[in-house]
């Protein structure tokens, strides 16, 4: 391996030097921006980088509807993908991936590169569902 | 007494199409040259185009004309984001051909390269994104019941 191995310590010295907070917890590393949680973690063999969009989807239409509107997203940005997950209960919420193969490991420019992809293009995508779907961002919070 | 080193890789070296090429010779796999400067190639009947687009590397499985009524639209984008619900790369799309009113599928994994790779993580990302291109592509057209490649 050419490149050193990554694991989570890494990424958060990758946080710490973008200046950046973020929570650690069983294993993940998370970073919030707005309605936007950000989860990652080294699980070789791949860096997983992934983001969720904070509502929970409850009514049917709002699950088709932002199907069809992640398909839009995939169509249209290079990354991350964006996905309507199941979860309990008929609920759903969206997710967003944009991990990487780290089985050779990673340089610490080529880690805060995918990093910082990672974080921009999630941020892109939920901005977008925000302004697309106001009506399921809390009032409060409009 | 002569002693040969091979000289190591200073750091990780910008990815062209040119390093795919050679590691595709090395491997000896068939590939053509498209225009556009991607490589095509054809694994286990699946199309496939791999190409560099401004500092991103990108793996493309493709079905051309699927087969199936306009109609069925929303049952492939349905399925495609139950399928990427349950993996970790690649993204399938569809998009409608007016010219011919039938759909095209798009299975795409895509990674950022702006700091270059080292030729062991770019034979890494070519084997982890053919392999999920090739899985998503092949997938979809079994739940779909249609051949990999149009006819």
């Amino acid at each position: 391996m050419a490149a050193p191995e990554v694991t989570n310590e890494r990424i958060e010295a990758c946080l710490d030097a973008l200046e950046l907070n973020y929570d650690t917890e069983n294993g993940y590393v998370y970073v919030g921006f707005g309605r936007l949680i950000c989860i990652f973690s080294a699980e070789h063999p791949m860096l997983v980088l992934d983001g969720m969009w904070a509502p929970i989807l409850t009514e049917e239409k709002d699950v088709a509807d932002l199907v069809g509107f992640a398909h839009t997203l995939n169509d249209r940005m290079m990354t991350p993908r964006t996905v309507v997950q199941q979860l309990e209960d008929s609920r759903a919420r969206v997710v967003f991936g944009a991990s990487v193969p780290i089985v050779e490991g990673m340089t610490d420019e080529q880690l805060k590169n995918a990093v910082v992809v990672a974080l921009e293009s999630m941020s892109s995508a939920a901005i977008e569902l925000d302004e697309t779907f106001p009506h399921l961002v809390p009032a409060e919070e409009n | 007494m002569a002693l040969w080193f091979k000289k190591a890789q200073q750091g990780p070296a910008e990815v062209t199409i040119d390093r795919i090429a050679d590691h595709f010779d090395e491997v000896e796999y068939n590939y053509d040259r498209q225009e556009s400067g991607a490589l095509s190639a054809i694994f286990d009947d699946v199309l496939l185009f791999v190409g560099i687009e401004d500092n991103w590397f990108r793996v493309t499985g493709v079905r051309w004309d699927i087969p199936l009524p306009v109609e069925r639209g929303e049952e492939m984008i349905g399925w495609l984001n139950s399928y990427m619900a349950e993996t970790r790369f690649g993204t399938g799309t569809i998009e409608l051909d007016e010219n011919n009113g039938r759909y095209d599928l798009s299975f795409a994994v895509v990674f950022t390269v702006a700091e270059g790779l080292y030729d062991d993580q770019l034979r890494d990302f070519l084997a982890a994104g053919m392999g999920c291109v090739i899985d998503g592509v092949k997938q979809f057209c079994e739940r779909f019941e249609i051949p990999t490649m149009e006819d």
